[in-house]
């Protein structure tokens, strides 16, 4: 089997990886993997953390409500502001305000991590989603078809993987107007992030995509497809994507938090969707002025960044375990 | 001067220049903010002169109260004065000098540090309170005489003082200086040229740089000898003295003018000089050993420590942490504590006894762009005056300490002028939301097509990204005006690029129709049309960049006012008018002032001689020593 070198988890189709043991035999890959997946209770905890921080984010304004706040109210009445942290300490956490209020403008840190999520979870879901369609599109290409195809294809995603991201989005983020693309405002700013984010991800999805085409196209079932005279289009969807799924949710999964992490680091650094919408990045640029006198402010958004991505990862790690083939039940 | 001396003084009449150079140098307008607070109004808004001056070598008492340190005791006295010489004064900068050559210099700091290496004809008397509002002698052995007609101007050089290699310093150096850095703008963009306003230019002389001929020069010089220069103007200019304050009437020899250059070897006059300068790094002061103290009788140019290290583009939390460490003596900038030192500071009273909270002169506002639709109009812009809440935007801006109280003028409550009004009251300064909008319903009246479908309106703010405090002030601002079915955009631009490229750009401003912008602004000039000229008349609008006029407000109404207000003399009729000025471009709702600025300042306890310099609104950084211990 042809050895790809990003994968550290190879995935075997299930035509033939299938043991011996008459137990489970006529079992589906997926059903195979969602039992193992049931067992790994450190991944199925990261999977219910997701689904709680998309239910979250999906019912900000709900949520927010729940505590009689919404994300742009400013509540400067709660800041002391001669020592300019929250009364009474705590960041500010009371009754109504049930992670604290900001700095110095005394808005809902509940409702605006709450919004925040929308946007993180939105930007890298989003994102993902595009890296994954240019991705999967790419790497099938280059993989089945070889040759010419294949190389100029994997010289394009060694120039994109060599690509100084994080400048570029700087960059082009600075140099847009107001309004392009029938777009304005932060529809445009979050249109910008998700093509920038995903349009510079989809390498990574490619080079295992493409590794994994070269390994299944050279197998039985495929040469069979191929002498009963199917056409490439039919190969690749009907023979080739079934086998490709499981790889592509793994890495799908990685490249969630991943990207959360990136759009908080633009967010941070200015270039993420324009105030008052809130932002973790943005919150915890905006609290690190004040971190030694209410490091609550900076807790909060820290805190939720890190669940996210740790949550991502684990379900990540539990998936590609579970799809491993040479992994313990 | 002695007191005595003062008390003879002779009020002359005021005139100020209509006609204003400044319109032409588009450069200067955006440096000029970047001076924060540069003069403070004397209480009769004209500056006593006195005619019958004290001689070179007469000796003026002190007389000033000193103390131990106590919360803004720097305010009226001098705390922990010490004649100990010896040690280093270790001081750090958030950014760098615009230039450290004085004749291209317009930083508020950067003026009150000049006279540590610089003598100019005369000086801000070094002393808190009122007294530091008086002028005395440096370079020249009086305050000047004024001829009747009140034209000509004569200053005498005091005899013997000499630059730092030893040579004497004549009055031509001093005329020289005044033409390079008010003619010769070409090269030397960045300081003021107020002398080119107001002195008689018979032969239009285009500066040192450009006319290369050493026998040319503006006309309005008159050199007697070595020690005499007269000025002459071209119409009655009572503040003439304060011109003769600026640090680029310090003397320069023209034989070692580099021009642009010149920042890298200075030639000082004072007792200090640069033994090395690196740019965004570090400047070095020594003693001059060719200072005359006893060219210097008002004791101006005091050696306290041995070495003066300035570290640059230091962040400013870690230069308050080093200060509140016992690791750094002076923040050099004179604009106050972060926020994070702020909190420390005032929680502990041991280092709030070391603190001074005192306003900066300067005032912290919004301008409302005149000619950005629907802004042209009046009624929306009261709309936007009704609606700021103004306690909001204090606690962006750091509270009542650290930010400064509530403005409802555009004159600052130290100004000559100033008139307790505000045109525009809301219940607790809160704003009010209702009488927005119905200032906003006679504006959508007028300007439906501005509106959008679901009958709002929306406007761009631009605000200096790397200032958070007004940042937060416009995030403040944006919640406020959202309560009146105002959405604001919030564009942050570089504050570097604020005056050339964006806010302070007419065709960047109209393209992008920035109808707000955060604007901060100390007075120039220490009264009425010092201060708002350039903020409220055509001459800060630059048609390319560098506009300081944010508004582009114009009004023959004002201009009427300014044109009543340079004629008249007497100084509670200028206050009325300079109150009159006030109240129309309130009434024309052009500005929303938001914050009279104060700032936090500490002061370690190894620092000697501290006091806040009013003059400057900031810490007097010519006379600081450390503590011999």
């Amino acid at each position: 089997m042809t050895i790809t070198r990003e994968s550290d988890g190879t995935f075997i189709p299930a035509a033939d990886a299938a043991p011996a043991s008459p137990a489970i035999e006529g079992r589906s890959l997926g059903r195979i993997a969602w039992n193992r997946l049931k067992q790994d209770r450190i991944a199925m905890a990261g999977g219910v953390v997701v689904v709680l921080l998309i239910l979250a984010a999906v019912l900000a304004g709900p949520l927010s409500s729940l505590s009689g706040n919404d994300p742009d109210t400013l509540h400067n009445k709660l800041i002391d502001p001669n020592y300019q942290i929250p009364y009474g300490g705590m960041g500010g956490i009371s009754g109504s305000h049930w992670l604290g209020v900001d700095l110095p403008n005394g808005r809902d840190i509940f409702s605006r991590i709450l919004y925040g999520a929308r946007i993180s979870l939105g930007i890298a879901g989003v994102s993902t989603l595009v890296a994954i369609a240019i991705g999967v599109l790419l790497g099938v290409t280059a993989g089945y078809f070889g040759g010419w195809i294949d190389a100029v294809i994997s010289r394009v995603m060694d120039v994109f993987l060599a690509f100084p991201l994080l400048l570029f989005s700087i960059a082009i983020i600075g140099v847009l107007p107001d309004d392009a693309f029938g777009l304005s405002g932060n529809g445009l700013r979050f249109g910008v992030l998700v093509v920038v984010i995903g349009f510079f991800s989809w390498p990574y999805i490619g080079r295992i995509v493409r590794g994994q085409t070269i390994a299944l196209r050279e197998r039985e079932f495929v040469a069979a497809a191929r002498s009963l005279g199917a056409r490439p289009s039919r190969i690749i969807l009907r023979e080739l994507m079934p086998n490709l799924l499981a790889p592509i949710l793994v890495y799908a999964t990685l490249l969630i938090p991943a990207n959360i992490l990136f759009e908080a680091g633009l967010s941070f650094l200015g270039v993420g969707v324009k105030d008052p919408t809130p932002s973790w990045g943005a919150m915890i640029n905006s609290a690190i002025s004040t971190f030694q006198i209410d490091p609550e402010y900076l807790i909060v958004p820290g805190t939720a960044i890190f669940i996210t991505v740790l949550a991502f990862n684990l379900l990540g790690d539990g998936l590609r375990d579970a799809f491993d083939p040479k992994g313990s039940r | 001067m002695s007191a005595a001396a003062r008390d003879e003084a002779r009020i002359t009449a005021t005139t100020h220049p209509v006609n204003s150079r400044h319109s032409n140098s588009h450069t200067e307008g955006f440096l000029r903010t970047m001076r924060k607070s540069k003069l403070i109004a004397a209480a009769a808004g004209v500056i006593a002169v006195a005619t019958a001056a004290s001689a070179c070598g007469s000796s003026s008492s002190g007389g000033v109260n000193s103390s131990t340190s106590s919360f803004n005791a720097g305010m009226t006295t001098i705390v922990n004065p010490s004649s100990h010489q010896g040690g280093v004064l270790r001081m750090a900068l958030v950014s760098d000098w615009d230039s450290m050559d004085l004749g291209n210099t317009y930083d508020a700091f950067a003026w009150d540090f000049a006279r540590l290496y610089g003598r100019s004809l005369l000086s801000w008397k070094q002393a808190p309170g009122s007294a530091g509002l008086q002028l005395v002698p440096d370079l020249a052995t009086d305050n000047g005489e004024v001829s009747p007609d009140g034209l000509t101007w004569t200053f005498h050089l005091c005899d013997g003082a000499t630059y730092q290699d030893g040579s004497a310093i004549t009055a031509a150096d001093v005329k020289y200086a005044i033409e390079r850095s008010n003619f010769g703008q070409d090269t030397l963009q960045f300081g003021p040229n107020y002398f080119a306003k107001v002195l008689q230019d018979k032969t239009s002389y285009q500066g040192p740089y450009l006319d290369k001929n050493a026998a040319d020069g503006v006309s309005g010089i008159e050199v007697d000898g070595t020690d005499t220069i007269k000025f002459h103007l071209t119409k009655k200019f009572s503040d003439f003295p304060e011109l003769a304050a600026l640090p680029s009437t310090a003397p320069v020899p023209r034989a070692k003018d580099t021009g642009a250059n010149y920042f890298k070897s200075i030639v000082s006059s004072g007792q200090y000089e640069i033994s090395s300068y690196q740019p965004g790094k570090e400047a070095v002061l020594v003693p001059n050993p060719n200072f005359k103290a006893d060219t210097d009788p008002e004791g101006i140019h005091k050696v306290t420590a041995d070495k003066i290290d300035v570290q640059l583009n230091v962040n400013q939390d870690q230069i308050d942490q080093e200060l509140l460490h016992g690791q750094l003596d002076v923040d050099l900038d004179g604009t106050g504590v972060g926020t994070t030192a702020q909190s420390q500071i005032l929680a502990n009273p041991t280092l709030k006894a070391q603190a001074d909270d005192g306003y900066t002169n300067a005032l912290t506002y919004m301008t409302i762009n005149t000619q950005v639709k629907p802004f042209d109009n009046v009624d929306c812009r009261r709309a936007i005056e009704y609606a700021v809440d103004k306690t909001t935007v204090q606690s962006a801006l750091g509270g009542a300490l650290g930010g400064g109280d509530i403005a409802t003028t555009l004159l600052t409550p130290d100004m000559a002028g100033y008139a307790q009004s505000n045109r525009y009251p809301t219940p607790g300064n809160q704003g009010d939301p209702q009488q927005a909008q119905q200032e906003l319903q006679t504006c959508k009246g007028a300007e439906p097509n501005q509106f959008n479908n679901s009958g709002s309106l929306t406007v761009k703010l631009s605000a200096r990204a790397d200032r958070p405090k007004e940042v937060n002030a416009a995030i403040a601002i944006q919640a406020a005006l959202k309560l009146a079915n105002i959405n604001v955009e919030i564009d942050k631009y570089p504050s570097n690029k604020y005056f050339g490229s964006f806010a302070g750009n007419d065709s960047f401003v109209k393209s992008n129709k920035i109808g707000l912008s955060m604007m901060k602004w100390g007075a120039d000039w220490p009264d009425v049309f010092g201060d708002l000229d350039q903020v409220v008349t055509p001459d800060g609008i630059h048609p390319g960049s560098g506009s300081t006029n944010l508004g582009d407000y114009t009004s023959p109404q004002v201009q009427n006012l300014f044109a009543q207000y340079l004629s008249t003399t007497d100084a509670a009729a200028r206050n009325k008018i300079g109150a009159a000025i006030d109240q129309q471009v309130m009434d024309d709702a052009a500005v929303v002032p938001l914050a009279y600025n104060k700032a936090l300042i500490y002061h370690p306890a190894n620092v000697t001689n501290w006091f806040e310099q009013p003059s400057f609104g900031e810490p007097d950084f010519s006379v600081l020593g450390v503590s011999g211990s």
